[in-house]
């Protein structure tokens, strides 16, 4: 009956998509405004450069693996929507892994049901992949390597981690805690981890009622545990996923490099890694990087810039790792929010992990939910504002908008705090420890 | 400078009005020539010179080349590398007027003067279209030319570093019909600022129909972020396009193509402005402080929240 539901789901999922492929087609044709994203204009020249013969970096602006161009080779010579077809396939599939993600952790059919929909019905999402957008790729092979995890299969975990980095570098965050996790990961007697099971959110008990503000002792205390833990991270299966990840990543990188020379190291590569871009983007940085443009950047900006992203990757990473989609999920916001570039795609980037936490949220839709998606959508739509005036009516409103991009910042901080505070801390796999949870969390 | 550079050699205008023995009105068309040259800008609304009978535009340079050559500025780019004004007017001669294939056709060259010439930048902010409106003289003999010819314009424009024209969007437009074919070159890269990019060619062909008395045509300009300025704006000018007519006879396919620059110079035409905002240098100091402050400030509110929240949580579970 489950799966009915569920099937019935992705169905009226792949006919929403379907109908905005075709309408796309129609907008594309008819009006001077394209429906599809200019990305995949580039992908499908970069493709018809491959199907040519030639090499997909000929296309100027494209900055992606070599694979993507392959992927799109039908686009030649089967239908320019190939492409489209692939990456809303993707978006349906991540949905798909979300409800066996979930079924695996104990969570019930209704609540799944409900997850499941926050990213199949998400507007953002569905247009995402039928403009013409990779990231349903990525978004299905992130949750893909997590479904490996859970199920002990680490080599094939690593060999999808090394190919996803190679394709799209950001999933290069995750190592750390993919890595501490098959180290502390218990495994059973068939070689498979036992996973914890989900408990009802209300039945968590009541905060205690001590001291809620942590002592500086206790902070330095944790963090040396931490640092424990990170220390017990060579286990046999550990170093096994960073070396086949790592020369799955370097296979890849050698045989493209060999194809395509530099252009590929600096186009798809070190492009990514150095990128900073003048103009406005919901970063905080745009402005100072315009401002500063015409005379470079000293090492030491450089560093300042990245420290605040560097040290708060690790304290979500050694806080939370245990907790598996939820570690991935504050790196992700708190990467994106940190980033020297922002664009609305990289979105997509945390929303196919947050169907993954919301079972262990305490927050409800009614108010806080509302509260957090309308502060979020609400500082958007405050920046985008800004960004329309500069771009569209030609007006001076870079300080604006700048301080737009700083409250987008905020607004992001604060739905981070909220959704931690609200959160149950569900470490995916059974600690060593036994937890008195053992037993009562089976509702399958 | 690349205009005058061409032009030099062009013939006066004032050479071809009729000689009047009338002193007086001899004196007044001196002055007002006079006050037209230096001040294009005063045009076609004035009276006097409406009253002259030539006004319009003659051909420059006009000569024979191959019809296969598809693009003017690709060879020209091929051979020297970067857009230079006097390499520019040198492959102009040697290209243009070198070939003598085709004089019956060259004859007739007189017939694309054009009357006015109309520049408009509509939209606003970043992202423009640059409407060009070129009008023809009535030449009797226009509609019997253009009716046995495969005529084109071509207009090559010539974009200064703030403003660029994007390579894919202009195929794109070529892919519909609205240009027979279209090409960019110098600095193609759409995304560095002015600062650090260099000024760039668009290149375009447009078919001349039989019943055209002018040439339409909108290019999409899209603008770069300028470098800083105190006035919170920079205006950016946009000089006049060359424009070639390039006809070949219906009746042979084989036929070698005449090439006419026709002369926009003494056309009166409005020069685009575009006024593009800039950052402030002004700003610089404050928006380092705050942005790095913020930055700062939200990461130790996550640490904070974190490692607060995470050791209640995993206490709990304990």
């Amino acid at each position: 009956m489950g799966l009915v539901n569920l099937s019935r789901m992705l169905l009226f999922s792949a006919i929403i998509r379907l109908f905005l492929l075709i309408y796309g087609e129609w907008q594309d044709a008819h009006m001077e405004v394209r429906y599809t994203d200019v990305d995949y204009l580039v992908f499908s020249d970069a493709a018809a450069m491959v199907a040519a013969g030639r090499s997909p970096f000929e296309r100027s602006t494209y900055r992606y693996s070599p694979l993507l161009a392959f992927f799109l080779l039908p686009n030649c010579f089967l239908h320019r929507s190939w492409g489209k077809i692939l990456f809303s396939a993707s978006d349906l599939l991540v949905g798909l892994f979300v409800y066996s993600i979930l079924k695996q952790r104990g969570v019930p059919e209704k609540v799944s049901l409900w997850c499941v929909a926050t990213w199949l019905f998400n507007p953002f999402t569905f247009t995402i992949g039928t403009r013409g957008n990779c990231e349903p790729i990525v978004c299905a092979v992130v949750l893909w390597i997590i479904l490996c995890l859970m199920n002990g299969k680490v080599c094939q975990a690593a060999f999808w981690y090394g190919l996803i980095v190679h394709f799209r570098i950001y999933p290069i965050i995750y190592c750390l805690p993919f890595v501490l996790v098959i180290s502390n990961k218990s495994v059973g007697p068939s070689e498979k981890p036992i996973l914890s099971q989900w408990v009802p959110t209300h039945k968590i008990l009541p905060e205690s009622s001590g001291s809620k503000v942590a002592t500086s002792s206790s902070i330095w205390h944790h963090i040396y545990n931490s640092w424990f833990s990170v220390r017990a991270i060579f286990t046999k299966d550990a170093v096994l996923f960073g070396l086949l990840s790592g020369s799955v990543f370097l296979t890849c990188t050698a045989i493209f490099f060999h194809l395509y020379g530099w252009k590929f190291l600096n186009e798809a590569l070190l492009y990514h890694l150095t990128r900073t871009d003048p103009r406005h983007n919901f970063s905080i940085y745009f402005y100072y990087i315009y401002l500063h443009h015409q005379h470079g950047f000293s090492a030491l900006e450089k560093l300042v810039s990245f420290l605040p992203q560097l040290i708060v990757q690790f304290t979500i990473v050694l806080q939370f790792y245990g907790d598996l989609p939820f570690c991935l999920f504050l790196q992700t916001v708190a990467f994106v929010s940190f980033n020297k570039v922002i664009t609305a795609q990289y979105f997509v980037w945390f929303f196919c992990l947050l169907p993954l936490i919301l079972p262990w949220s305490k927050m409800r839709l009614k108010w806080k939910g509302f509260l957090c998606i309308s502060l979020w959508i609400g500082s958007q739509v405050h920046w985008l504002m800004w960004a329309y005036l500069l771009e569209f009516k030609g007006r001076n409103v870079f300080l604006q908008l700048w301080l737009a991009s700083i409250l987008f910042l905020a607004a992001n901080t604060s739905v981070l705090l909220i959704l931690t505070q609200h959160h149950v801390y569900a470490p995916l796999f059974q600690p060593l420890v036994h937890s008195r949870y053992e037993n009562s969390g089976k509702l399958e | 400078m690349l205009l005058k550079f061409l032009f030099g050699g062009l013939r006066p205008s004032f050479m071809d009005i009729p000689h009047s023995h009338h002193c007086g009105f001899r004196l007044l068309l001196l002055l007002s020539i006079l006050c037209i040259v230096p001040f294009p800008s005063k045009g076609d609304s004035d009276p006097l010179v409406s009253s002259v009978k030539k006004k319009c535009s003659y051909p420059n340079i006009i000569g024979c080349n191959a019809c296969s050559q598809d693009n003017l500025m690709g060879s020209f780019f091929n051979s020297h590398g970067q857009l230079s004004e006097p390499d520019f007017s040198k492959f102009l001669d040697k290209e243009i007027r070198s070939g003598d294939s085709c004089e019956e056709m060259l004859v007739n060259a007189d017939i694309f003067g054009l009357s006015s010439l109309l520049r408009e930048l509509m939209g606003e902010g970043s992202h423009r279209q640059l409407v060009t409106t070129m009008v023809f003289c009535h030449h009797p003999k226009f509609t019997h030319f253009v009716n046995e010819h495969f005529c084109e314009a071509i207009v090559i424009e010539y974009l200064p570093t703030g403003v660029f024209s994007d390579p894919f969007e202009l195929q794109h437009l070529v892919s519909r019909g609205v240009f027979l074919s279209a090409s960019v070159f110098g600095d193609t890269n759409l995304e560095l600022p002015s600062a650090l990019s260099n000024i760039s060619v668009v290149e375009i062909h447009i078919n001349v129909n039989t019943d055209a008395k002018q040439i339409v045509f909108q290019l999409p300009l899209h603008s770069r972020y300028p470098p800083l300025d105190s006035s919170g704006y920079i205006n950016i000018t946009i000089s006049k396009p060359h424009l070639f007519m390039r006809c070949r006879p219906k009746i042979s396919q084989t036929a070698a193509c005449s090439w006419t620059l026709i002369d926009l110079g003494v056309l009166s035409g409005n020069t685009v402005t575009w006024r593009i905002p800039c950052g402030n240098a002004v700003h610089t100091r404050a928006v380092t402080i705050i942005t790095f402050l913020s930055a700062i400030f939200c990461s130790f509110f996550i640490v904070l929240s974190t490692i607060y929240h995470s050791k209640k949580g995993k206490s709990k579970m304990e």
